[in-house]
């Protein structure tokens, strides 16, 4: 049971990346690989201010918010400049830079050694100590990340997404300022990006850059490829195969000896027939 | 008659299915399982299979019939990543039904140890020196190196050589941020004109920062970093024209399939002995052994732990386990006498030895 709550907890902290990463990439059109930055930036926030500051977790939180807000809205600008390939190429860089300075900004994040004793959050007098209430709670801000998404979805500012995605120009030359937009829906998913990074923080109790690299980006990326763009329900279809799927696979029983390269190649040949079949992602209401 | 027979053959063959089966359970050992979280695939596989050989050296080099319990191993793969960690930890302990778990960093160590204390489960990793590493879980034993006692070697090698100048390129990671950390206090105190250049991990470059050390007048180089990175950069030295007797290496445990010229030295680090580094390429057809001698370590304390503590009529306990460890405070590890503090850690002997050329022809130890 235990177990299960886990990989629950996981499964809830990924949907909450994924949903975050969907605005940006399924109704924007805007392929980021910078999540892994803000997600790590979160996480840090939420490890310096409860270790080094004495903040509670829910002050930190919003640290986290207002520095991926400020960071974003710096990148965002430049970003807006750019479409397409050169878009994801220039937020890959992004992640490269922060992962960096992660790394090597010894005197705050402890550089490769990390940060440990992380806090679990607080309510008054109540610690949600146990993972059960830590599940409880991560399932409510998932919940509500899943209803954010749907208003956003449904809201004019939604369809003007929409509308930028399909034909940037010409969404322009109707009027609308498609770099404010851009820029708009970007600082909103690197703040909420960071909220679960805050959970992550307190979730594994110690974190290094090694969580925050590219590849977490790329990983972040699959995730609603394979769920489906531009959809709510697609992105946590995704989160849940992503995270249960090599999960699954240690209890088929193959030999110890070959069971991880095996699991492994199983995982791979998984995905690869569900693209085949499914191009589009699960639940995909719109194709790159 | 010849049904009579038939049914007491049948009743007598059942018997002695029923009095085997008796003997089998009278006879059946309790099963200890020991676990262990590695990085069985990915960039970090050879780390993790050498893990593996370590544990399987410690359990075949055991007389089978004079211990007390039938130790079994469970392995789980993580990829080196810590998110994960929990969940296995707990599937481990959960399904697995595991006695203690190995893993291979302390960082993965901090992440399980609340879990351990709560499941009462012995933790087992291995680290750099740094005294309240272990003092994270009750359960919780950290063996490290000191990279201090490494970084007196090097310096002693430089000074051996009378370099008046060098320039490290070094890794940002884990147990070679902190030699690194070291090495630089200790150049600054020797005044040598030297240099450090940190790279991140998947960095694969590294020819316009050589350049630049060269324009700076630096003749002598060393790197500090994990394969493929450190096959890469001593690759580079040698395009960037640096003689290879000017080119200083750091290994750790590594095989001799990794990169060397001939005139080039290896400074390294050996967790076991010679013949338990050899013992274990030849039996296990390993090359890379870093990570063998301390699951070998690990495996081995746990068994003498329990059969010492089934020799008192205890149950192999975490408590038990545990005190049996701290009030041993010595005991004969791969690499000769490890020490316990009371935080549990281990402190393992460093072994350093200094190899020269393409074949890596040991020069001393």
């Amino acid at each position: 049971m235990e177990y299960l709550i886990n990989l629950a907890i996981l499964f809830g902290i990924y949907s909450m990346l994924a949903l975050s990463l969907n605005m940006l990439i399924g109704m924007g059109g805007l392929v980021s690989l910078a999540q892994a930055a803000f997600y790590g930036i979160g996480a840090y926030a939420t490890a310096i201010g409860m270790t080094s500051l004495g903040l509670g977790f829910f002050t930190t939180i919003i640290l986290g918010i207002v520095v991926n807000a400020i960071l974003a809205f710096v990148v965002g600008k430049i970003l807006a400049r750019f479409q397409g390939d050169y878009y994801a190429i220039v937020s890959a860089g992004l992640s490269i830079i922060v992962f960096s300075i992660l790394q090597n900004w010894k005197s705050v994040t402890h550089g490769p050694l990390g940060i440990f004793g992380i806090g679990k959050p607080e309510i008054g007098s109540y610690t949600f100590y146990s993972n059960t209430a830590f599940l409880g709670l991560v399932m409510v801000f998932t919940v509500a990340f899943y209803m954010l998404y749907q208003w956003i979805n449904k809201s004019s500012f939604g369809r003007v997404l929409k509308a930028l995605r399909e034909d940037e120009h010409l969404t322009h030359v109707m009027g609308y300022k498609t770099k404010q937009y851009k820029s708009v829906i970007f600082v909103l998913s690197a703040a909420l990006s960071g909220i679960a990074g805050a959970f992550f923080a307190s979730y594994i109790a110690f974190i290094d850059p090694s969580s925050f690299q590219l590849k977490e980006g790329i990983f972040l990326f699959t995730i609603i490829i394979v769920g489906g763009l531009s959809s709510a329900i697609g992105s946590v279809v995704g989160a849940l195969i992503l995270i249960s799927l090599p999960e699954v696979l240690r209890f088929v029983g193959l030999p110890y000896e070959t069971a991880a390269q095996l699991q492994q190649m199983i995982y791979g040949a998984m995905l690869l027939l569900m693209m085949i079949f499914k191009p589009q992602g699960l639940f995909g209401k719109y194709r790159m | 008659m010849k049904k009579w027979l038939l049914s007491l053959c049948m009743v007598l063959a059942l018997a002695a299915c029923d009095d085997k089966k008796e003997t089998a359970q009278a006879n059946a050992k309790l099963v200890i399982k020991i676990g262990a979280i590695l990085p069985l695939t990915g960039s970090q596989a050879d780390m993790g299979e050498a893990a593996k050989a370590g544990m399987y050296k410690a359990i075949d080099e055991k007389d089978k019939s004079s211990l007390h319990y039938d130790y079994q191993f469970v392995f789980e793969d993580n990829q080196a990543k810590l998110a994960s960690m929990p969940a296995i930890a707990n599937k481990m302990i959960m399904q697995d039904n595991v006695d203690a778990i190995g893993m291979i960093t302390s960082a993965m160590a901090r992440v399980v140890a609340p879990i351990a204390d709560q499941k009462e489960k012995v933790i087992y990793a291995y680290s750099i020196e740094e005294e309240n590493y272990s003092s994270f879980g009750k359960y919780t034993f950290i063996q490290g190196i000191s990279t201090e006692a490494i970084a007196d070697k090097l310096i002693q090698l430089f000074h051996d050589d009378k370099l008046d100048n060098i320039s490290v390129f070094a890794e940002n990671i884990g147990v070679l941020g902190s030699l690194t950390s070291y090495l630089d206090k200790k150049l600054s105190q020797i005044g040598i004109k030297y240099e450090i250049n940190t790279f991140n991990p998947g960095e694969r470059d590294f020819r316009i920062a050589l350049e630049k050390s060269k324009s700076k007048g630096f003749t002598n180089f060393f790197e500090v970093g994990f394969p493929p990175e450190r096959d890469i950069i001593i690759k580079q030295m040698g395009e960037a024209g640096i003689s290879n007797q000017n080119i200083y290496s750091f290994s750790l445990d590594l095989g001799k399939s990794s990169v060397a010229y001939d005139g080039m030295k290896t400074v390294s680090y050996n967790q076991g002995t010679v013949d338990f580094i050899k013992s274990i390429q030849q039996k296990y057809n390993i090359d890379n052994v870093y990570g063998s001698a301390a699951f070998y370590d690990f495996v081995s304390i746990v068994i003498e732990a329990c059969e010492s503590l089934y020799k008192e009529d205890q149950k192999p306990t975490a408590e038990g386990i545990t005190t049996y460890i701290h009030n041993k405070k010595q005991y004969k590890c791969a690499s000769g006498e490890c020490l316990v503090n009371q935080n549990g850690f281990i402190l393992n002997q460093p072994i350093v030895r200094l190899y020269e050329g393409d074949d890596w022809q040991e020069i001393k130890e």
